[in-house]
């Protein structure tokens, strides 16, 4: 399919290299801004609205038993809220590794 | 030897590097640049915008480059794309306004009549020209880079060679 004495094919063929000189600069100076990252202020608004959530829900059974090892109502549902942010959390993270 | 493409894309997805992707872009430049001023027809000026565009889209989708096919295989399917997009755009031009002349006696002015010979190639011919010859590209990647199989870009390639030689030969060769 390829003829080396061909004149045509051996145009084709040369390609000389091409200066960058200040393309490279051109193309960086247009990139969109660097993306934020925001993984760990999602992962704590995240957990802390899925403990919310949760200590609504679930908490009255997590309440209950932590009351019963003989901690107030109050320090019993904080715990629980944490409990279940920190798990969220987790889950998060490792969903996105 | 630095990096291997992998290794400073891994760096871009990962830390939004940007020395690595300038690195990427000077390795990549001259083989898409050279690409699209074939496809262009020798318009030096919009293949280098075409080309600032496939980088951008790179920049922006590197993520989604798997590593199945070799960075510059993805990164001449981009071109393509780009160059693609343009042409619905804006038609391409026609021989006449691309300023196909005499032939010419230097090498630089040898290569200008060679791209600017592509204006009289349908744009498929042009496509499987380009890529089928472009710096780093087997026929397997070519086709792949325009989307065809590889009997399709062959026939292609048959006939915008035939052409450019009819063009181009009958004045004592093109170099």
């Amino acid at each position: 399919m390829t003829n080396p004495a061909d004149p045509v094919e051996s145009a084709l063929r040369h390609s000389a290299y091409l200066e960058d000189e200040t393309f490279t600069d051109g193309v960086m100076g247009t990139l969109p801004p660097r993306r934020r990252r925001p993984r760990g202020a999602v992962l704590l608004v995240a957990g802390v609205v899925a403990g919310l959530v949760g200590a609504a829900t679930l908490g009255e059974p997590i309440t209950a038993a932590v009351v019963a090892l003989g901690a107030s109502t109050v320090t019993a549902t904080i715990l629980g809220g944490a409990v279940l942010a920190l798990a969220t959390g987790v889950l998060l993270r490792s969903a996105r590794e | 030897m630095g990096p291997s493409d992998a290794e400073l894309a891994a760096r871009v997805v990962a830390n939004d590097d940007r020395h690595a992707f300038a690195a990427l872009v000077r390795r990549h430049q001259s083989a898409i640049r050279s690409v699209l001023r074939r496809l262009c027809a020798g318009d030096a000026a919009l293949a280098d915008d075409l080309s600032q565009e496939t980088f951008v889209r790179a920049w922006k989708g590197l993520r989604g480059w798997r590593g199945g096919a070799r960075l510059s295989t993805w990164l001449h399917r981009i071109a393509v794309n780009a160059w693609l997009s343009q042409a619905r755009r804006m038609p391409l031009p026609a021989a006449a306004e691309a300023g196909v002349q005499a032939p010419a006696d230097g090498p630089v002015e040898a290569r200008r009549d060679l791209e600017r010979a592509f204006a009289f190639l349908r744009p498929e011919e042009r496509l499987a020209l380009a890529l089928a010859y472009a710096q780093d590209l087997t026929h397997e990647e070519a086709a792949e880079a325009a989307g065809w199989p590889v009997g399709t870009l062959k026939s292609h390639l048959l006939r915008g060679k035939e052409k450019l030689r009819q063009r181009l030969v009958p004045q004592e060769g093109v170099a």
